[in-house]
């Protein structure tokens, strides 16, 4: 009877540790639509296929984009189907030299990614579920204020609100630092188009306002944000797989930065 | 005070008695409408298994319900081993249904609830987040503390704004023969408690304060020993990501406690007492590329006024203001915005809770079979968030957030013995909160039945509401580890209704030969509009158990089996603080010659967590590509149990021929058990290998020394 009531104990301590059970791998996919084009900067457009990994698994590393100086590349899956769509074009995309890379830039030539266009993706990929994606580029705006050429030491920048974003991501750079500050502008905040921008002993500053979808703005923002015990699929809004299917409408504009004149004297 | 009215003419024997203390007897001779008047000085003893205050203990099995009530003799208690200085929270944790978390914590849950939804008050001052070093120790000093109880189960209705426990905490006197002093030199703090009674012997006085000097010892440790072989470090090390001139172990961290308390006797009849506490934690550094300064820490006076308006009416009227108070100031010279790129950056800010409260409560003896309590309380809160943060001299960050609420309450009590080897203790409390118009009444019923004279059933239930509290965390780290001192309060309010909680309770007691008992209640208790940190979302929660107490003089051993579940969204998950299993073994012995040995061993099932269980590539808004983890689901796996022993040594001996010296020699976790803390899962983006790593606590014998010295 003790033999039985000390099995007993073992087995229920014993039993309260538990060790993650098996994980298969899901489809990961990171298709963004952007006014801008150019070379995967990250206001501009992208089109990548990829995969989670289980614990324990060992991934190959060793894929690295053309041209790519990051140093941590986009780990992909070679030989899905991704087809982009809209009212007038449907578009099978290349893939890249680069495991998982798609060419967008056939694409660009057509003026296809513009303000208010409304796009569809699907993924094809053998053992995956099909998958289907929808987005719609945010309404054309502008950036208000300063009205002139000159950006003064401690002003702002604002701009007007854009039909169908859900928040803004505000890139900057001083010119010649060949450096990027970047912001958003949350969903609570909305309505306040406006940044302080810091001083600094530069001539020249540039900014970049993107337009973020819904898609793209949670996937972005709470990405950044995000709660460990969240899931995040909550956010990310592809039915079936890990990623993002979102678009962006970016404007820019350039300034002469006078950071020895404040604002206040001006 | 204390009364007893409705005593018919006789000649009697009137038995003072309070566990760790000497009992007093004296005879006395009442006649018809005589009132009499005593006052008793009780000594302290020490307290062992031989001669155990048996008197107390059998008067308040008598005639209290205490359905989920433990009386804690602090200064009984503070013998028992624990992380360097001794702490009121540690022997809470031993007991049935409380649990800690963590080794680095001294944060408690009752019954299934969180930290935040426990009542800490010393002397009726509110106490909001009474820890040290982010949790790893309480605010109290132990040396100036006489007791305590904590409720779990029927809370009595004079107490508002808990839906868990509430722990109420009792100053002691000072001495009113003469002034004493003692001493405490430890291996991390230091302590000094003096008392004495007042000029006229009117009153008394006592005062207390502490130091810790981990700043100086770190810096010991660095300069002569190699910090590396510090295991425990490490846990720090993953956690605290910068240095200190350079210093890997160096820690420019203390805090200090003061606590004091003054009674006066105006006449017979009245008497009017002060308490007072502030305690703070500091940390400082600066070199010539950063400037940190933190502080945070709680203070409160409490000033109160008892009278005697006759042996059958009692009050006490109280006004007491609170405060709890985080800040840091932030001056780094070149901070990396960029890579490559730096900028001025300057932040100020912190959070704080006040309170100020005004309690009035009466204490009428109409018969000898009741005692009925009832009184009123007003409390205004204010929250306080704030901090500027600036760039380059250019304001990019502001905050001002401000909140606050009045809270009222009116509360009517009566315990009540119908018949021989009857209790009965029935109360409601009425609140009204502003901040959404909440009305609410909060019933509180417990009964007791003694069967015979040593074995009683009782049973409770109660309605309770909390009106400041705290979300529930969104990770482990911030519940396990020291490294938080932002209490993140919430006040209710239109959007967000009060917490809200019912607690059943029933239960058996036997006492055992005069020198202990054994109890055994089983509770349910129902948790409603809790709310998650990261979505904002209501949700409930619900837990059980069953607590065996088994209590011998001074030592004891208790189980509990407990569940706890919540639910934010449609699944239900077991939180961060359920544990199935819990065991406890105190013992407490002393030995002639002034020896004495205590022991302390614990063993807990493991805690739930959200396992990792892979990784997924995030491109994030610089377009690089990052990893972060897939989470199983919520609560979906557990940690492997928790056991770890601890011992001490205590030799008291006379000093100098007229002092009382006492030397304490303590191990703890004696053979050296890892217990895991966290899991640590990572993936290295150079190698594509995704791995896991335990983060264990204490995982080495600790030694743990002092002196005490009393003149």
């Amino acid at each position: 009877m003790r033999h039985k009531f000390l099995a007993i104990l073992v087995l229920l301590l014993v039993s309260c540790a538990t060790e993650p059970q098996d994980y298969e791998s899901e489809p990961n996919i990171c298709v963004i639509l952007s006014t801008e084009h150019g070379d995967f900067e990250p206001w501009e457009s992208r089109a990548t296929v990829g995969r989670t990994v289980v614990v324990g698994d060992t991934v190959p590393v060793d894929t690295i984009r053309e041209g790519e100086y990051y140093s941590f590349p986009w780990v992909g899956i070679s030989g899905a189907e991704v087809i982009l769509s809209n009212n007038d074009t449907t578009v099978i995309l290349d893939e890249t030299s680069d495991q998982g890379y798609y060419k967008l830039y056939p694409l660009y030539n057509y003026s296809l990614f513009v303000p208010e266009a409304i796009w569809e993706l699907e993924v094809n990929y053998p053992g995956w579920p099909e998958l289907h994606a929808g987005t719609r580029f945010p309404e054309d705006f502008e950036i208000t204020h300063p009205p002139g050429d000159t950006f003064f030491w401690g002003d702002s920048i604002v701009w007007s609100a854009s039909e169908g974003a859900k928040g803004y991501g505000l890139w900057y750079t001083y010119q010649k630092s060949g450096i990027w500050w970047q912001y958003f502008t949350g969903p609570l905040e909305s309505a306040r188009r406006s940044k302080v921008i810091p001083p600094r002993d530069y001539d020249e500053i540039v900014f970049r306002v993107a337009a973020l979808d819904t898609n793209l703005y949670d996937y972005l923002y709470c990405g950044w944000n995000f709660f460990e015990i969240d899931d995040p699929r909550d956010w990310m809004h592809i039915e079936g797989a890990w990623g993002v299917f979102g678009a962006q409408t970016v404007v820019s504009r350039s300034y002469v930065f006078s950071p020895q004149d404040s604002l206040a004297g001006n | 005070f204390y009364a007893l009215a409705g005593i018919p003419p006789g000649t009697y024997t009137l038995v003072i008695s309070m566990i760790g203390y000497e009992e007093e007897r004296v005879r006395l001779t009442v006649t018809e409408g005589q009132k009499l008047r005593r006052d008793f000085s009780l000594e302290t003893r020490a307290v062992g298994v031989e001669g155990v205050e048996i008197t107390a203990v059998r008067a308040r099995f008598e005639h209290e319900v205490d359905v989920g009530v433990e009386h804690i003799n602090i200064q009984q208690q503070r013998k028992l081993p624990s992380l360097g200085e001794e702490d009121v929270f540690r022997p809470l944790e031993m007991l049935p249904g409380v649990i800690s978390v963590s080794d680095l914590t001294s944060a408690f849950y009752v019954r299934g609830g969180s930290m935040d939804q426990n009542l800490v008050v010393l002397d009726d001052i509110p106490v909001y987040y009474p820890y040290h070093m982010m949790g790893t120790f309480s605010t109290f000093i132990t040396e100036s503390l006489r007791d305590a109880d904590l409720y779990t189960g029927s809370i009595p209705a004079r107490y508002g704004g808990a839906v868990s426990s509430v722990l109420d905490i009792r100053m002691r006197n000072g001495s009113c023969e003469r002034i004493t002093a003692s001493g405490e030199l430890g291996l991390i703090t230091s302590k000094l408690t003096v008392e004495g009674p007042l000029p006229g012997k009117k009153g008394s006085w006592i005062v207390s304060g502490r130091r810790t000097y981990i700043d100086a010892l770190s810096w010991l440790v660095e300069e002569i020993l190699a910090p590396e072989s510090l295991s425990f470090y490490s846990v720090i090390e993953d956690y605290v990501y910068f240095t200190v001139n350079n210093k890997p172990f160096y820690f420019p961290y203390h805090f200090y406690d003061i606590q004091s308390n003054v009674n006066i006797d105006i006449n017979d009849n009245s008497r009017i007492s002060a308490t007072g506490f502030a305690g703070n934690d500091e940390f400082h550094h600066q070199d010539s590329l950063l400037e940190v300064a933190s502080t945070w820490g709680n203070a409160g006076v409490g000033l109160k006024w008892r009278c005697v308006f006759s042996p059958r009416l009692l009050s006490v009227v109280g006004v007491d203001i609170s405060r709890y108070r985080g800040y840091d100031e932030w001056n780094e010279v070149e901070f990396e915005l960029n890579e490559g790129d730096t900028i001025g950056y300057e932040w100020d800010g912190g959070e704080s809770v006040r309170g100020i409260g005004v309690r009035w409560g009466y204490s009428w003896l109409p018969g000898t079979r009741h005692r009925v309590n009832f009184g009123a309380d007003v409390d205004y809160i204010r929250c306080e968030d704030d901090g500027t943060g600036k760039h380059g001299g250019v304001t990019t960050y502001f905050n001002d957030d401000q909140d606050s609420s009045w809270l009222f309450g009116l509360y009517l009590d009566d315990k009540w013995e119908p018949a021989p080897f009857w209790v009965v203790e029935a109360g409601l409390r009425g609140e009204y909160y502003n901040k959404g118009y909440y009305f609410r009444m909060s019933p509180r019923l417990g009964l007791k039945r003694r069967l015979t004279a040593d074995w009683a059933l009782k049973a409770g239930a109660g309605m309770y509401y909390q009106y400041l509290y705290k979300n529930y965390p969104y990770n482990e780290e911030e519940v396990k580890l020291p490294v938080s001192y932002y209490g993140n309060w919430v006040m209710a309010d239109s959007a967000n209704p009060p917490l809200r909680s019912i607690i059943g309770t029933l239960g058996s007691e036997y006492l055992l030969s005069d020198k202990g008992k054994i109890s055994l209640e089983l509770y349910c208790k129902d948790l409603r509009n809790i709310r998650e940190t990261c979505s904002g979302q209501p949700g409930q929660g619900f837990s059980y158990g069953t607590e065996v107490l088994f209590k011998y003089g001074t030592s004891w051993l208790g189980y509990s089996y407990s569940v706890v579940r919540y639910r934010f969204e449609d699944e239900w998950f077991y939180p961060l603080h359920d544990s199935r299993h819990n065991l406890h073994v105190v013992l407490n012995l002393p030995f002639p010659k002034g020896w004495g040995l205590t022991s302390t061993w614990t063993l807990n099932s493991g805690f739930p967590y959200s396992g990792v269980i892979g990784f997924y590539q995030y491109v994030d808004h610089w377009g690089r590509e990052v990893w972060y983890p897939v989470y199983g689901q919520k609560g979906e796996f557990r940690y492997p149990p928790y056991h770890r022993l601890d011992i001490g040594v205590s030799k008291r001996f006379p000093l100098f021929k007229k002092y009382e010296g006492s030397l304490y020699f303590q191990v703890l976790n004696v053979y050296a058990r890892a217990n895991v803390l966290l899991y640590d899962d990572y993936f290295d983006q150079t190698s594509g290998i995704s791995s896991r790593r335990e983060i264990t606590s204490i995982n080495f014998p600790l030694p743990v020394m002092g002196l005490k010295v009393r003149f």
